[in-house]
C-alpha cells in the first residue's frame, strides 16, 4: 500500500509520564504517517519519550489496536504507558 | 439476573453500598477483595498517591474484564470501582465484588477481576514521597 501524502490531522491524548514529558493532555497533529507505528516513531523522535516500544500499547478511537492499523483523518490516537491502577 | 458495572469515581468508594447489590437468594458465596493505600514502596516512605485514567478506554477495558469474568468462571455478578484522584494512606484505591452460588468460583473470578484491572485498564498512579519533594508515575519508568 502507498504511504499516501496528504497529510492526516489527528487528535492526540497523553496521559501519565506521557502527558508530563510534553506537556500536554491533548493536541491536534498533522501527520503522513499510515500507522500508528509510524506515528510513534515521529512523536518519539519529537518527544523522546524514553519507553520501551514493547512496554506501550497504542489506541485509536478508545480502543487498543495493533501496531499496523492504518491512521484515518480526525482519529483520536493514544499511547498508552504502562498501567498501574489497583 | 447478572451483572456487571465498572466506575471510576473521584468519591470515596461506599462498600456498603455496593455490597447491597450483591443480596441474591440464589448466591452462597460474595467475595470482595479492597485495595488500600499503603505508606511504602520500593523501601520507599509514601506520603500519599495521585491516580489517573483514560476514562473511555477505562470504561470499555474494565467493562470487558467483568464480562470475560462472567464467561470464565460460574459466577452471578461482578462490580468493580476505582478511585481517582488524589488518595491519602489508608483510603480504599479499589473495590471488587463478586457474588456466585458457590465460594470457588467467587474466589477466583474476584483474583481474575482484580488481576486483569491492573494488568490492562489504562489508570496509573503516581507516587509522592515522606522524604523528598520527588514524585514518580508507578510503571512508566524511563529506560536507562
Amino acid at each position: 500500500m502507498e504511504k499516501s501524502l496528504l497529510p492526516k490531522v489527528v487528535c492526540l491524548k497523553y496521559f501519565s509520564r506521557f502527558a508530563e514529558l510534553t506537556q500536554k493532555t491533548n493536541e491536534e497533529w498533522s501527520t503522513e504517517a499510515l500507522t500508528v507505528e509510524e506515528l510513534w516513531f515521529e512523536l518519539d523522535a519529537q518527544y523522546r519519550f524514553e519507553q520501551e516500544m514493547s512496554s506501550v500499547r497504542p489506541a485509536v478511537n478508545h480502543e487498543f489496536c495493533d501496531w499496523q492499523r492504518i491512521i484515518n483523518d480526525r482519529d483520536v490516537i493514544s499511547f498508552i504507558p504502562p498501567v498501574s491502577g489497583g | 439476573m447478572p451483572i456487571h458495572y465498572f466506575e471510576l469515581t473521584e468519591k470515596l468508594i461506599d462498600r456498603d453500598l455496593w455490597v447491597e447489590k450483591f443480596s441474591d437468594p440464589a448466591c452462597g458465596a460474595f467475595v470482595s477483595f479492597e485495595g488500600w493505600v499503603r505508606n511504602h514502596h520500593d523501601n520507599r516512605s509514601v506520603s500519599h498517591l495521585f491516580y489517573e485514567a483514560y476514562p473511555e478506554l477505562a470504561n470499555n477495558e474494565g467493562r470487558s474484564v467483568l464480562q470475560q469474568a462472567l464467561v470464565n468462571y460460574e459466577i452471578n455478578s461482578a462490580i468493580c470501582i476505582h478511585r481517582l484522584g488524589s488518595l491519602q494512606i489508608g483510603d480504599m484505591a479499589v473495590w471488587v465484588g463478586v457474588n456466585a452460588a458457590h465460594r470457588d468460583a467467587a474466589f477466583q473470578a474476584c483474583r481474575f477481576v482484580i488481576d486483569e484491572i491492573k494488568a490492562r485498564v489504562p489508570i496509573w498512579k503516581k507516587e509522592f514521597y515522606s522524604d523528598s519533594n520527588d514524585a514518580k508515575w508507578i510503571g512508566a519508568e524511563c529506560v536507562e
